[in-house]
């Protein structure tokens, strides 16, 4: 399948809009790129594929951690027909063209929203259309009937392969990280590029045809009165149980598998609420720190209240002393001299140094008494200021620290808030009861366990039911020997057990040889695009053991080691959950190993790994099969990336970016302006039409135009 | 370690195996090939094309006994 075009009207983030893409079977210029900044509709746009293509399985409230409305229409247009009159509706549509087997088809998805007197949220009405084009470039007259078109569909580009073909940044880590979505686009391509579904349709077929010669055979046995007509009426019977058992048994497989996929949903989704509790006890802690910082806080307050009581006025007069101490320091009367000390010298008549005093100095003295103040206060304010000094400087040295430690403590409970308020964010975010998850996957646990028992128990009943059948087979045609009629019948029927029994390994094969190819294929990927592989890792998708499809990476020197060392085989492969039936080969150890020193990957690393994956899929439905193969055909898949060089350096980032048109006829390429920048050089010769999507400031929508490679991207 | 590449038609290998004769194998294709190609075909037409193939093919055989 190659996309042709996309085209919206009112859907998501685009009110209008067209993109025709780029492809070339010699693979130059195959690059459609588009260029939005984030948060202007990338994945909007990624996600239109699937919409169109399947809308009934897509669930846009799925989109964890992007901008969602859980509906196609675009907001705006939503909340006015909300807030109108009652019967206001209108609508959204995207309509893709695309070509297929040299056809061409345009398939138009719309989805009508009305507003009705009883309910308030909106009233939807889908609505599909596939048409074709003929080769006069009339549209023929177009399907509508949904089932139909979901069938054709399916048989074009089926719903499981667009897991490994569309995908943004966000799945790309998902894909090489839980597994499942990579699982499923194995799985998918695997089955559309062997033809699953077409071995299917046989074998269903060819045991209708083969009861009807059964009715044929059991009814000439009665006519001709022979003891095989019981035998075959029997045969018959049994072969309906075998069918009845057989139907029961795949129900039971798929619910197994379901059963399981949701144990690991459950054990990652318990990863997140084990991390979710680290972020309580982180957040109980904080909590606790906050209200310790809040009480020293207060107490912190408190102090500083009480020396600003005791010392506030002390600090208040400062200025006052400081005048004081100024005027005080300006009259220079030296310590000791006051009115006593004069009076004692003139009543002694004589100086300190011995000397008799005449008249005139007893005249200065009895002068120099009446001019000093009574007592020498001088020095005692100057002693007073100079304590008072003291104990402001005191007081003001408390203040300062107090403040100091006030300000320490409001910045950390400030700090404290802040992570509190993250921490509480991510709670909240977080809406899931782990206890009921652990109870949930117990419960599974038991039922898987359960199911297991009757899957294994089926699988012998049926296998015995059959070599019954073989039995009975072999009897009645001993008894209508040489009978001519009969024997007609009897070859006609060998024929068709032969023809299941081959389509059965048919299929069988093909699934084991498919990713036997795909593994070597992957290998080649990595050597081509990721960095590691120089650094000795190497890449593995799993074949034999329980996690079947499953991507790992190792280091080859450590796997070589691992098996070059005695092992104990049996209970390694009693862990994997080898099948006992199964010959323990050098592949299953070799596959065995490879998992017991399977290495986590970065996130730059997973990326690697999911382009790696995503090359390989491509280049193994791209893969020439063998002449006159009946089931293993040829596919071409167009890629649609949102972001995927984020973060990538180095050479994991120029590898992937060089060999991106290498992928597939049609690569759709979607990019921020910043990481385009970063992969310019490598591809921009590849580049065959490029579109920037922009979004319109305090809009709720973007707009699409043709762009260049030039400087207004 | 190198896993071996399987270069032969797998259909073709497990026909052989199951002892398919010349003309078994060009019944068998021709039977899926009719079935890849009933996509408007009601499943009963379908069925009674299938019978009509194998009664035709089967027809000379019959014949010998």
């Amino acid at each position: 399948m190659i996309f042709k075009s996309i085209k919206f009207h009112n859907y998501r983030c685009f009110l209008d809009g067209e993109i025709s893409f780029t492809n070339s079977s010699s693979y130059n210029k195959n690059i459609t790129l588009i260029i939005a900044p984030n948060g202007s509709g990338k994945t909007e746009l990624l996600f239109s594929f699937w919409w169109v293509l399947y809308a009934n399985d897509f669930d846009f409230a799925s989109l964890s951690n992007k901008e969602v409305t859980p509906y196609a229409l675009n907001t705006d247009v939503y909340r006015k027909i909300q807030e109108g009159e009652v019967n206001n509706q209108d609508y959204c549509e995207v309509t893709l063209k695309f070509e297929y087997e040299n056809r061409t088809f345009i398939l138009s998805r719309k989805e009508t929203y009305k507003k009705t007197a009883k309910r308030e949220s909106l009233k939807q009405i889908m609505e599909v259309e596939l048409s074709e084009i003929n080769d006069k470039g009339t549209r023929q007259l177009p399907n509508s009937n949904p089932e139909q078109i979901n069938t054709r569909l399916e048989k074009m580009l089926p719903k499981k392969v667009l897991h490994g073909i569309i995908f943004d940044g966000e799945r790309m880590q998902r894909i090489s990280s839980s597994n499942e979505k990579a699982i499923e686009g194995i799985r998918g391509v695997v089955s559309d590029v062997t033809s699953n579904d077409l071995i299917e349709l046989s074998i269903m077929e060819l045991s209708s045809v083969k009861r009807k010669y059964n009715s044929t055979r059991r009814d000439l046995l009665k006519s001709k009165d022979s003891d095989a007509s019981t035998l075959q009426q029997e045969s018959i019977e049994l072969e309906e149980s075998i069918e009845n058992q057989t139907k029961t048994y795949n129900n039971f497989v798929e619910e197994e598998e379901n059963v399981s996929k949701r144990i690991l949903e459950i054990s990652n989704e318990l990863l997140t609420y084990e991390k979710t509790r680290e972020i309580q006890l982180e957040f109980n802690a904080k909590e606790k720190e906050k209200e310790s910082a809040e009480k020293s806080y207060d107490k912190k307050i408190d102090e500083l209240t009480a020396e600003l009581n005791t010392n506030g006025p002390l600090l208040l007069t400062k200025n006052l002393f400081n005048q004081v101490e100024e005027i005080t320091s300006s009259i220079d009367i030296p310590q000791g001299l006051n009115v006593e000390a004069i009076e004692s010298i003139i009543k002694r008549q004589t100086c300190v140094c011995g000397e008799k005093l005449d008249h005139i100095k007893l005249e200065l003295l009895n002068e120099l008494k009446s001019k000093l103040p009574p007592d020498n206060v001088n020095s005692l304010i100057l002693e007073i200021i100079r304590q008072k000094n003291n104990n402001i400087n005191q007081a003001t040295g408390r203040l300062s620290n107090n403040w100091e430690e006030i300000d320490t403590i409001d910045k950390e409970i400030h700090t404290l808030k802040e992570r509190i308020s993250v921490l509480k964010k991510e709670l909240t975010s977080v809406d899931f009861n782990g206890e009921k998850l652990i109870k949930e996957r117990d419960t599974l646990s038991e039922k898987r366990t359960n199911l297991l028992t009757r899957i294994n128990s089926l699988r012998d009943s049926i296998e015995s039911d059959k070599n019954l059948l073989i039995e009975y087979e072999r009897k009645i045609i001993n008894m209508s020997e040489k009978d001519k009629e009969l024997e007609g019948v009897n070859l006609k029927i060998d024929f068709l057990n032969k023809s299941i029994q081959a389509l059965e390994r048919i299929k069988e094969v093909h699934n084991e040889s498919a990713l036997k190819k795909l593994n070597t294929i992957i290998k080649d990927s990595y050597r081509l695009l990721a960095e590691d592989f120089n650094y000795g890792r190497d890449i593995y998708i799993v074949q034999f053991t329980k996690e079947k499809y499953k991507i790992v990476t190792y280091l080859s020197k450590d796997v070589e080691e691992y098996m070059s060392s005695q092992r104990d085989w049996e209970f390694l492969s009693e862990k994997y959950g080898i099948d006992n039936n199964l010959t323990l080969t050098d592949e299953i150890k070799y596959e065995i190993s490879i998992l017991e020193n399977a290495t986590p990957h970065s996130t730059g690393q997973s990326k690697a790994v999911t382009i790696s994956f995503v090359k390989a899929i491509l280049d193994y439905s791209m893969m020439e099969k063998e002449q006159q193969e009946e089931f293993e055909v040829q596919k071409k898949y167009p890629v649609v990336i949102d972001a995927p060089f984020g973060d990538l350096s180095g050479k994991n980032l120029t590898l992937p970016a060089s060999n991106l048109n290498s992928f597939s006829e049609q690569v759709i390429l979607m990019l921020s302006p910043d990481s385009f920048k970063n992969v310019r050089e490598f591809l921009k010769d590849d580049v065959g039409i490029s579109y920037k999507i922009e979004k319109l400031v305090d809009k709720n929508y973007s707009t699409i135009s043709k762009a260049s490679l030039g400087v207004s991207i | 370690m190198t896993i071996q590449k399987s270069n032969r038609n797998i259909t073709e290998t497990v026909l052989d195996d199951l002892k398919f004769s010349h003309s078994e194998k060009k019944l068998f294709k021709s039977i899926i090939r009719t079935i890849r190609s009933s996509k408007s075909t009601s499943q009963s037409d379908l069925q009674n094309e299938l019978i009509i193939m194998i009664e035709e093919e089967f027809k000379d055989d019959i014949q010998k006994y």
